[in-house]
């Protein structure tokens, strides 16, 4: 089976002689379609690094990253941020929704980036699923942090995107809100055939993965 | 993506909502600039037209070219040529001889319509002349002769038929019209009816009325060629084409290139100003975009993450300036369009006639593009910033920091709040020079442009246009072309009188003259031609003035000219011995009262240029004057103030300059054609109200200039300059102080984390806030000692080096607008950071703390 993201002896380095830090050393994986793999590892680890690498939103220093059939060390700059709109789907600690929007705006907000109109039915399944549809109109600053990061999967999942990364979805939610968010995820992820990786330092949420990956001082230990 | 993207639209739409106090901020900031461009605009259109006008009407009319002294047929000949376009034409009765007239030349002529319309001599109430004894009048005519502005009116004209004789005609005409006079023009005309006209002129042989050098019942023509260019080849083919010699002409000086490029001359200090405007207005747009990108940067930052492209993130920046452009660009043009009416009367001093605001749909339309294109550079850089705003922004906190390179600090500094201060200010070096040099800029510039208008000298400038606080002339030099008359009455014993009682007089110089008939000693004559042929000035003057370059040349075949003899005592005197004005020679106050000396003028305003030999004799030669001999004590400069118009425009090449009595000996009956007088200054309204009261009494012919009514002038004359000076200087200083907010604010907001990090760790409030207070003052500081240091040298170098050329000024070092400046430059840099902080402190620390959206 093809692997739908890889990522080939990945290195990324700060400061310089003996200030250097190495958050990644020589990291290589690969996730097959449809996986649900989580990273774990302490702060500090290396963890959000390679998931920012993994997405494109930061260059490593050396090493390649693999998405479908793209190289992202390829990619310009803007090229880089159009694939990342219709490739991969964040969801993020902090939710980043964007606060000037409404919930469905954020929501739809990467297809309308693209010029393109949103499959209205899909749409629906997904905010049924999460249960979102009293909330369309609402602003994000009116929402609870559960609600607020329901919005932030229902836009990663909204286009399609190849591949979700989660940053520690839960880390702001109380811990029976982080259930249903962690199971919301991996129902979703099933029923759309969606590739997850999620970053958690919790071990309770990694065992629910298919597969584990344990990064410690930017080296993966399997 | 061509078509616009409907979501960018409702990004712009949010994220204009939600900036409320920026718009506001840039909006008033467009306006601002907006109306600076439309009302500089208004300006420069409408001094152009004033200027073109006041050009046609200092030439008395507006066609292309006059003939003069035309017989009737000659008058058919010129008509029927091809080149002529269009032509008015009128017969010459006389000028109007009437006492009240004296000081202004009113020619009583037959006209057709044209020939009105292109003298600016239209009845504007009433209409032409049409029965035998109808007349039509302007406003200048009928005030002199003290009768109200009403057709019907009864008025008697006297003059002369034979400008020979002395046989007057009377003749009484009912006002049939009359219209506002133009008293730029050297003549007011009195229009008499076709009947009247031909009724009189029968039997008048026009011919023998030309060589005898007579106006009565000579034709003139105003003629209008094709294009405008070249009038004077144009007229010469005319008069070749139809055979006529010995026809003068004269072509309108207003359509001379000379004339158009003073008119550009004094626009230059509009464009000058658009520039600047557009500078200022760049700066300041610039500072909004710049502090609202940098207060948002992370909301940029999260949409670059969820999938905006830089282009896209443009399109958000550009799309809001597109709407703030939309508000604020219509306003500031109706704005400026009501300041440029109101302000074009005042800047454009008016020339009697009222200035009025020209505009045109180019002027609105140019205003606009320009002010757009002002925005959309604004913009360029601050949409750059957030289209390359990176992802990881948002993701991680980075800080102002991030960019440091310095890795190790050796030696602890000793941690204090000014230390932590300064510290900060290091950390982005580039954004400090940017404030301090922005501030220091608008500072040096505001002082260098005070210092240079505290260099003016007035009385330095005075000097020019008068010698002394009073000068009463002649009533026959006020008139234009008036013959020479040595024996005006105008400064009368009984005025004399009344000026020598006055309380405060500080002292008096007397004026004659008389016109004499000269042979040229054999040195002046070389020196006459070695002036004249430097510089190509008898090229010159064969090309400007054919009437002068005759009289020239017969000057050099016969030796002989008509040379000016002058009386001079006082203050006259004075001024033409002062040191600057004697250009050679020297001279013995003593020695020239025995009367056997003499001074010789120079050429006008040789004492302006290089030193060379004068048209005239040089010091120690003698020169043979009614039978005398004078010896040439000194050459000195042609002071305009004491020879204008007393040669009674004749063409005269030499003048010479006799103490009062040795003149009086040699003319006893010579009346004085100007004399001067100084006041004290306390005195000087009442000296005036005598000078009026005399002319309102007994002499209405009476003409004088007062010195305090010239500064009067002068400053409204100046006031346009005033104002943009100051107006431009404001403007800078108000960028310099916007920059220093926006370098606060910006520090400021991106460091919001960073503050509220040391804050959690046991910063006060009130030492974060000292923190932030000592940081504005260093920068005030820097700018300060920027501005004393390179301000004293664009002063005392700059400034100095500027002035020294100019004949009007006294250099004074002065630093006044900063020493001015210092204490509110002061002022603000403990209050921009006071008020930066108080909005700062709305949100607690675990708030800010916080990742914030």
């Amino acid at each position: 089976m093809m692997s739908i993201l890889s990522a080939a002896h990945l290195c990324k380095y700060y400061g310089q002689g003996p200030n250097l830090v190495k958050a990644l050393d020589d990291v290589s994986i690969s996730v097959e379609r449809g996986e649900f793999v989580a990273v774990i590892g302490t702060s500090g680890s290396g963890k959000s690094t390679l998931l920012n690498m993994l997405g494109g939103l930061d260059r490593p220093s050396s090493g390649s990253v693999r998405v479908d059939k793209f190289e992202l060390g390829k990619l310009k700059e803007e090229d880089l941020t159009v694939f990342r709109r219709q490739r991969i789907g964040f969801v993020f600690q902090n939710y980043n929704l964007v606060p000037v929007l409404n919930v469905y705006e954020n929501i739809v907000m990467p297809i309308w980036l693209d010029a393109k109109k949103p499959d209205q039915k899909f749409l629906q399944e997904v905010v049924a699923l999460l249960g979102l549809e009293k909330k369309l109109y609402n602003m994000p600053n009116t929402l609870s942090g559960g609600q607020q990061q329901r919005v932030a999967i229902a836009r990663a999942l909204v286009s399609k995107p190849a591949i979700i990364l989660a940053d520690e979805p839960t880390g702001n939610l109380d811990s029976r809100t982080s259930d249903e968010v962690l199971e919301l995820l991996k129902t979703t992820g099933k029923k759309f055939r969606q590739t997850i990786v999620m970053i958690t330092h919790n071990p309770e949420i990694a065992r629910q993965a298919d597969r584990t990956i344990r990064i410690e001082d930017g080296k993966i230990h399997e | 993506m061509k078509k616009k993207n409907p979501f960018i639209r409702i990004l712009i739409n949010r994220s204009f909502r939600a900036n409320k106090a920026r718009n506001l901020v840039a909006i008033l900031a467009i306006v601002l600039t907006t109306l600076m461009f439309t009302s500089l605009f208004v300006l420069s259109q409408s001094m152009v037209k004033n200027l073109r006008e006041m050009n046609f009407r200092q030439a008395g009319y507006d066609s292309h070219l006059t003939f003069r002294s035309l017989t009737n047929e000659e008058m058919d000949k010129i008509i029927a040529h091809e080149a002529v376009e269009d032509w008015g034409r009128s017969i010459v009765i006389g000028v109007a001889e009437n006492e009240e007239l004296t000081g202004r030349q009113v020619e009583i002529r037959y006209a057709d319509e044209n020939y009105a319309a292109s003298a600016f001599a239209v009845p504007t109430t009433g209409r032409m002349p049409d029965g035998e004894n109808e007349i039509a009048l302007d406003t200048i005519t009928l005030e002199k002769m003290g009768l109200p502005c009403e057709l019907g009116q009864k008025v008697t004209l006297l003059w002369r038929k034979d400008l020979n004789g002395t046989d007057y005609t009377a003749r009484t005409f009912t006002l049939c019209g009359y219209w506002e006079g133009n008293s730029a023009a050297m003549a007011s005309m009195a229009w008499v009816s076709r009947t009247f006209m031909e009724k009189e002129c029968s039997g008048v042989n026009q011919a023998d009325q030309r060589d005898n050098g007579q106006f009565f019942g000579m034709g003139m023509l105003h003629v209008n060629v094709g294009g405008g260019n070249h009038l004077e080849q144009a007229a010469e083919q005319i008069l070749a084409d139809t055979g006529l010699s010995d026809i003068s002409y004269g072509i309108n000086m207003a359509y001379d290139s000379t004339m158009n490029q003073n008119i550009i001359k004094e626009v230059i200090p509009m464009f000058i100003c658009m520039g600047l405007v557009f500078a200022s207005g760049y700066l300041i747009i610039y500072n909004i975009f710049q502090i609202s990108v940098a207060a948002d940067i992370r909301f940029y930052g999260k949409l670059k993450t969820l999938g905006t492209s830089g282009k896209q993130l443009k399109k958000v920046i550009y799309g809001q300036a597109n709407r703030l452009s939309l508000i604020g660009i219509p306003v500031g043009m109706i704005l400026g369009y009501a300041l440029g009416v109101v302000l074009v009367p005042m800047i454009i001093a008016g020339n009697d006639t009222k200035a009025s605001a020209a505009v045109s749909l180019y002027g609105f339309v140019g205003s606009a593009l320009f002010a757009y294109l002002t925005v959309l550079i604004s913009c360029m850089r601050p949409a750059k910033i957030a289209g390359k705003v990176s992802p990881m922004e948002v993701l991680r906190y980075t800080g102002a920091g991030a960019d440091g390179r310095k890795t190790i600090r050796k030696g602890a500094r000793r941690a204090s709040i000014p230390g932590m201060a300064f510290a900060n200010l290091g950390r982005n070096g580039k954004r400090t020079f940017t404030v301090i040099g922005s501030l220091t800029l608008g500072l040096v510039l505001l002082t260098g442009v005070y210092a240079k208008n505290a260099s003016f000298d007035m009385d330095k400038y005075m000097n020019n246009w008068t010698i002394s606080d009073f000068e009463v002339r002649d009533s026959s030099i006020a008139t234009n072309f008036s013959t020479y008359n040595p024996y005006g009455a105008t400064i009368s014993e009984e005025l004399v009188n009344r000026i020598e009682s006055l309380e405060g007089l500080e002292g008096v110089g007397h004026l004659y003259s008389q016109i004499v008939s000269h042979q040229i000693g054999a040195s002046a004559l070389v020196n006459i031609q070695t002036y004249y042929n430097a510089d190509d000035r008898l090229a010159y003057m064969e090309a400007a003035d054919a009437g002068l370059a005759r009289a020239y040349h017969d000057m050099i075949d016969s030796g002989e000219c008509i040379a000016v003899l002058y009386g001079v005592d006082g203050l006259a005197l004075d001024a033409l011995s002062e040191e600057y004005r004697l250009l050679d020679g020297r001279f013995d106050e003593e020695k020239f009262q025995t009367g056997n000396y003499i001074l010789a003028e120079a050429a006008a305003g040789a004492e302006e240029s290089e030193k060379e030999t004068q048209p005239t004799y040089s010091v120690g030669d003698r020169v043979n004057l009614n039978g005398q001999q004078y010896e040439v004590m000194g050459i000195v400069a042609n002071i305009t103030t004491i020879t204008e118009g007393v040669n009674g425009g004749e063409e005269a090449f030499l003048s010479f300059y006799l103490p009062a009595d040795t003149f009086r000996q040699m003319y006893p009956d010579h009346t004085m054609r100007k004399i001067f007088f100084d006041v004290a200054d306390e005195f000087q309204p009442q000296a005036e109200q005598m000078l009026i009261d005399y002319r309102n009494d007994t002499d209405k012919s009476l003409t004088f200039t007062s010195r305090f009514t010239l500064k009067e002038h002068y400053r409204e004359q100046t006031r346009a300059n005033t104002i943009m000076g100051i107006a431009i200087s404001v403007i800078i200083a108000f960028v310099g102080v916007l920059n220093f907010i926006n370098s606060m604010v910006t520090a400021i907001v991106s460091r919001q984390k960073e503050f509220a990090m040391i804050q959690s760790v046991g910063m006060t409030k009130r030492q974060l806030r000292n923190m932030l207070v000592n940081e504005g003052l260093f920068y005030a500081a820097g700018a300060l000692i920027a501005s004393y240091i390179s301000g004293t040298l664009v002063v005392a170098v700059g400034v100095r080096a500027m002035v020294s050329g100019d004949y009007t000024a006294t250099f004074r070092f002065t630093l006044m607008p900063l020493v001015i400046c210092t204490p509110v430059l002061i002022i603000f840099a403990i209050l921009i950071p006071y008020i930066c902080f108080k909005n700062l402190e709305r949100q607690s620390i675990v708030e800010r703390l916080r990742t914030m959206d």
